[in-house]
């Protein structure tokens, strides 16, 4: 059964958060980012974890300049690669010199800008052209055209730019891409990667003034160079997990507030505990809860879990095959996921006895599925199942590996 | 009287004879008296009497004054005669009476007599009046304090004041005119006379009234004046005699002193010949370094003004250090821990002057500091809350190469040296020289055989420190033109080499401009870039001819020969199998130029880095039609070893020291022993100790606490499990090294505690999975790069074999980790 669709914000919850009053949680990553913006990272997380929302909390945190003198402010500028798909190394270089010019305009509020961004629409129309006079002739080749830029083109730009932002009182500037497995998917990926490795290795004009943080899944940490050094020797590795205890009760509370609707503890418990503390599963549950309110119908919990296990079947089912998405779970993570789900609560060390996988694979596994925010860790190597929903959708699924498992 | 004192001396009975010695000149005195009482009595009758004759009066004068000089008996009586002897009808008995007065008032300037002719002449008119005027003026300058005092009793406008007056200027023309005969007491005795009789006669507007112009001349009052100044005039030029005297005796005495020395020991004349010229040098030296930072400064975006002869000011600079400004710069050949509190004092001197008191000063120096300094400088930053960056003067040169790269620079050093940093946890290349331990003499032979043109091949593990070694190499070799050149950027085009040649002379010429701002202007140096699209093979032969043009002109201009250039991560532009045929061309071309370049003009020495010797020891590429490596085997490979124990715990110690915490003894030979030396992964390790447990007052990480993290690191510490992960096992599984992986396999399969294994066993385990070609190829990659260490043991039957163990235990227990129970029951060893 489908869910009515209120007039609530962010297409009902489904799509990023991004006004800050509807964010929560991720504290600590957003002041370990605040103090040092010029880093790289790598934030992972599964799908509808809140990747993109971390990400616009990051811009306006980093906006957000009320710290101390000495600490480093950078201009935050957001890329969408899966909406910008650049096709080549040259392409997103260029990419980042433009949305970084655009970032830049935005920000001063320049009554200009939108005439200068028309300018530019305008002047990507144009390819090139020749001037020709006696004893004299010039060729010039338009950059927007193409789109690309090489190296020493962009690092001029870059370094043009740097030197504006400073007059706004910024040191630097952090890209922000979102859906960066996008790049990895590419022939160029290991040049994109190398390319940023330098930046951030040897070029001191740049390096202390660029941080690069980059969200996607697993295959953005599992991405192998081909040659060269890795850039993840130099990144930091943050998983999105599950939402703290605390940031769900104030999350809770907000929706609660904002719709003028007070639930009882015992289902603000059922919201914890069947979303798992899952950013988009507790909107969504919340939704649903709060609408059987609106409507003054009062549901056994039995059976409004079972409505939402449905309703969420296509992304469950999403969640958990990777051969039907590239942010499924593969045959090791399932097994897993079951054996963990058979015992509710374990260790590392029991469940690679209990799936006779190493402990470094069941550790790295686990590592992942609290990413995806389906587990929860419990501190001293213990783990445990999160959300109910899921949990009880993978229960009513016949899957192979758990027909196996089973016998 | 004198009888009766007889008498009563004979009555008394004593020898008469020695009383008589005795009282001798008493009796003459009291004799002397007898007589001229009467004598004094006749002459003053004779002096008084106006009608006697004018000679008998003269020669009464006379007696009488001679009286007068020989004692004091009665001289203030025959003062008053001789007083009164000034209105004498006769002018010569007068004069006679005026010159016996002077006479007496000049003994021991008797200041009874000279009080009884100031009273007179105050009291005087007419002639008597000149004439005491003339008698004072024979006194001279010991009787101003007198008149003066005598002036400033009374009310100005009277007569007598005017002989006051007229008194003083007399005496004033007279010590004018005399002033060079003077002596130096008598200077400065009338100098001081002068001024108090200054500062009580009226000033020149006083004397503009009426009533007082008529007595007191303004001609007096200015002659005294003028007299004052003339006697200042003298003093001063007595001064300057003085000086030039004691300046000409002092040359005169250092000539002499120098021919002395010259003659009989001229190597200390060399000697201080030579210091003098080192000074003059240093303070060059110095004020050509206080001027570069000011460029450099300056290229960052601060404001920089000279403080003193050692120190600059950043008066205002951007980015995290604004909040420290002002602060101050020191440039220092090698700094020394007084270097230290130097700075301190002038960053507190110019705190002052701020509301923010947090301190801050920035060092640049050119040779590495010693360990009295770091540990000063440690202590200054917990002490005194002091921030002290300090940044080689190499890296500033290099900076002022590159445009943009002096803000970067600043802002490098300020993120690791301002408060709050982790230190440990450096995940990029080390170019601070005071955060880099080790390597030493790796460093020094490198840049012994790059200054012998010899080609260097230098390989490692991922974060063995192979880029750090070359940014110091890099300071070390600032006598030579170096570019360092990383090749991460450069891989993505097939055509990769006109953008590198373009680089390496953009860099040159850099360089030439900075060392020779002359050459800015000079036509030949207008460079236009090498088309992107060309490939290396049409621009080889131009590049090399701009080489040889440019090293000749920066030899000319002072850098030594060669030209260095390192070429980092080679491994991007190494064709490999599924390339293009033009990639591997151009890899050729390429490298050609440069072992032309190095090899027949002798211009250039490089050096690659890499993790494998591949670009040395491939010599056919599997490209179909393209000419063999131009440097096959051209490189002296070395590979970049891990950290004695004692490099390890001064790295631990020093970093600690810095940020003023402290591990114990048995957690810092942990850190190395299970990273094997390797100082990414001991800096790692440390890193996670100072996350987990240093926190507030707790500043020292004991082993009791410490133990766990070493049980479970990669529960701990994600970047670790990511480095072996990545670094060490994904790079063996992408060369498919299968060798490598079966030898750590082998050795992770065993206790943490077992003995070093044999080669035979070695190779007993291993000979169903490989060949002994394949062993061998992986016992010699892992002990270059130091994952394992072997060691000969002599066996039972006398003769030696080779044993070997894992030098990175660590890496054994990650093995471990990501083996099952059956797998490790499959590579235990036979």
């Amino acid at each position: 059964m489908a869910t009515p669709l209120e007039d609530r914000p962010f297409e009902n919850y489904r799509a990023a958060i991004s006004s800050p009053d509807y964010f929560f949680g991720r504290q600590s990553l957003l002041e370990s980012i605040k103090r040092s913006p010029f880093r790289v990272r790598i934030l992972l997380g599964g799908r509808r974890c809140g990747k993109t929302s971390a990400l616009n909390a990051i811009c306006w945190s980093l906006l957000n300049r009320t710290q101390a003198n000495a600490q480093a402010h950078a201009l935050p500028v957001l890329i969408n690669l899966q909406q910008e798909q650049p096709n080549s190394l040259d392409n997103l270089r260029y990419l980042l010199i433009a949305r970084l010019r655009e970032t830049l305009e935005i920000y001063r509020q320049d009554n200009l800008s939108s005439f200068r961004r028309n300018y530019k629409r305008f002047l990507r129309q144009i390819p090139g052209g020749s001037i020709s006079i006696p004893m004299f002739s010039l060729d010039v080749t338009n950059p927007d055209v193409d789109r690309a830029l090489i190296h020493e083109d962009f690092r001029q730009d870059l370094l043009k730019l740097l030197k504006k932002l400073q007059k706004f009182e910024f040191d630097g500037v952090c890209f922000l891409f979102d859906g960066a497995e996008f790049i990895v998917q590419q022939d160029w990926a290991n040049d994109a990667w190398s390319y940023f490795r330098a930046l951030k290795d040897t070029d001191t004009a740049i390096k202390p003034f660029l941080g690069l943080i980059f969200s996607g899944y697993r295959n953005l940490r599992d991405y192998q160079q081909r040659v060269g050094s890795p850039l993840l020797n130099i990144a930091e590795l943050d998983w999105l997990s599950p939402l703290e205890d605390t940031d769900a009760t104030m999350l809770i509370a907000k929706r609660c507030q904002d719709e003028n609707i007070l639930l009882p503890e015992v289902e603000v418990n059922l919201v914890s505990e069947w979303s798992g503390r899952h950013p988009y599963l507790i909107q969504q549950v919340l939704n649903n809860f709060l609408n059987s309110y609106r409507k003054g119908q009062s549901c056994p919990p039995e059976t409004l879990l079972f409505q939402q296990i449905r309703q969420h079947d296509r992304d469950f089912s999403s969640w958990w095959d990777a051969s039907r998405s590239a942010y499924g779970f593969s045959e090791i993570e399932q097994s897993i996921y079951l054996a963990l789900s058979q015992c509710k609560e374990s260790s590392i060390k029991s469940l690679a006895q209990q799936t006779r996988l190493s402990l470094g694979n069941v550790a790295d596994t686990l590592e992942v599925l609290v990413g995806t925010g389906v587990v929860l860790p419990m501190g001293n190597d213990k783990y445990k199942v999160g959300a109910k929903l899921f949990e009880e959708w993978v229960l009513q699924e016949k899957t192979p590996t758990q027909k196996l498992l089973e016998e | 009287m004198l009888w009766i004192l007889r008498r009563l001396l004979n009555c008394w009975g004593l020898g008469a004879t020695t009383v008589l010695l005795l009282l001798q000149p008493l009796s003459q005195s009291l004799q002397a008296k007898e007589t001229s009482k009467a004598e004094i009595s006749d002459y003053i009758e004779q002096i008084n009497d106006t009608d006697d004759n004018w000679q008998q009066r003269s020669q009464a004068v006379q007696e009488l004054s001679t009286i007068a000089q020989q004692t004091d008996w009665r001289r203030s009586e025959i003062v008053e005669v001789l007083i009164n002897a000034l209105e004498d009808p006769d002018s010569v008995v007068q004069l006679r009476a005026a010159i016996a007065l002077s006479e007496i008032a000049q003994i021991d300037n008797n200041e009874t007599v000279i009080s009884i002719l100031v009273d007179t002449l105050h009291e005087s008119k007419g002639s008597k009046g000149q004439n005491l005027t003339f008698v004072l003026t024979e006194v001279g300058y010991s009787v101003l304090e007198r008149l003066t005092k005598k002036w400033s009793q009374n009310q100005p406008n009277s007569v007598g004041q005017s002989n006051l007056v007229t008194t003083i200027e007399s005496i004033s023309t007279d010590l004018k005119e005399q002033s060079e005969k003077l002596s130096k007491e008598e200077l400065n005795t009338a100098l001081i006379n002068l001024e108090k009789a200054i500062q009580h006669l009226p000033i020149r507007e006083e004397l503009t009234e009426k009533a007082i112009t008529n007595l007191l001349p303004q001609e007096g009052v200015a002659t005294v004046h003028i007299a004052f100044q003339s006697l200042q005039a003298e003093v001063g030029r007595r001064r300057g005699i003085l000086i030039f005297e004691t300046i000409s005796t002092a040359i005169a005495a250092l000539i002499i002193l120098l021919l002395l020395t010259a003659w009989y020991r001229p190597q200390l004349l060399l000697k201080l010949s030579r210091s003098l010229v080192n000074l003059r040098e240093s303070q060059t030296k110095r004020d050509r370094q206080l001027h570069q930072l000011q460029d450099f400064f300056k290229q960052a975006d601060a404001t920089v003004r000279r403080y003193n002869s050692r120190c600059l000011k950043v008066v205002s600079i951007v980015g995290r250090l604004k909040a420290y400004a002002p602060l101050p710069i020191m440039t220092i050949e090698q700094p020394t821990d007084q270097d230290v509190s130097e700075l301190l004092k002038q960053s507190k001197r110019m705190a002052s002057t701020k509301n923010n008191k947090e301190n801050a000063g920035i060092l640049v120096y050119r040779q590495s500091p010693d360990a009295i300094f770091r540990t000063e400088m440690a202590q200054a930053r917990m002490r005194d809350h002091f921030v002290l960056l300090p940044i080689p003067l190499a890296a500033v040169e290099q900076a002022l190469n590159e445009s943009g790269a002096a803000g970067g620079l600043i802002a490098q050093y300020a993120d690791r040296y301002l408060p709050g940093a982790n230190l440990f946890d450096d995940r990029n290349a080390i170019g601070d020289t005071l955060s880099f331990f080790g390597r030493q003499d790796l460093l020094q032979q490198l840049k012994e055989e790059l200054q012998r043109n010899q080609g260097i091949g230098l390989f490692g593990l991922r974060k063995s420190g192979k880029t750090s070694l070359l940014l110091q190499l890099g300071f070390a070799m600032r006598r030579n033109p170096t570019v360092h050149l990383d090749l991460q950027p450069y891989g993505a085009r097939d055509y990769f080499g006109a953008e590198l040649f373009n680089k390496l002379i953009q860099d040159l010429i850099n360089q030439l401009q900075e060392r020779n701002p002359s050459w800015k202007t000079k036509p030949e140096l207008k460079f236009e870039a090498f088309s992107y699209n060309q490939s290396a093979v049409e621009c080889s032969t131009e590049f090399i001819q701009r080489v040889e043009a440019l090293a000749q002109a920066l030899f000319q201009s002072g850098y030594e020969r060669p030209l260095i250039f390192f070429l980092d991560e080679i491994e991007r532009i190494l064709p490999i199998k599924t390339d293009a045929k033009e990639r591997a061309e151009e890899f050729n071309a390429f490298f050609g130029a440069l072992r032309a370049l190095s090899q027949e003009k002798r211009l250039i020495s490089f050096l690659i880095a890499d993790v494998h010797p591949d670009a040395s020891r491939i010599n056919q590429w599997s490209q179909v039609g393209v000419t063999t490596n131009p440097v096959f085997q051209f490189f002296k490979e070395t590979f970049v070893k891990p950290f004695s124990e004692m490099e390890t715990l001064r790295m631990v110690n020093d970093i600690c020291n810095f940020m003023g915490i402290e591990f114990d003894s048995e957690t810092q030979q942990a850190i190395h022993s299970e990273s094997g030396g390797h100082p990414f992964v001991a800096r790692q390790l440390a890193s996670l100790l100072y996350d987990r447990i240093v926190q507030g007052d707790c500043k020292t990480v004991e082993w009791s606490v410490a133990q766990r993290y070493f049980n479970k690191p990669f529960t701990y510490s994600g970047v670790l499990k990511d480095y072996f992960a990545q670094n060490i096992w994904g790079d063996l599984e992408k060369r498919d090294f299968v060798g490598a992986m079966d030898l750590l396999r082998v050795f992770a399969a065993r206790n943490f505690d077992a003995p070093p294994l044999s080669e035979t066993c070695i190779l007993k385990t291993l000979s169903d999975y490989l060949t002994k070609s394949q062993i061998a190829d992986a016992l010699l990659w892992l002990e270059a790069v130091g994952l394992i260490d072997q060691e000969l043991v002599k066996l039972d039957n006398g003769q030696s074999e080779e044993h070997y163990q894992i030098r990175v235990p660590l890496l054994s227990r990650w093995l471990q980790m990501q083996m099952s129970e059956e797998e490790r029951q499959q590579w235990q060893p036979r």
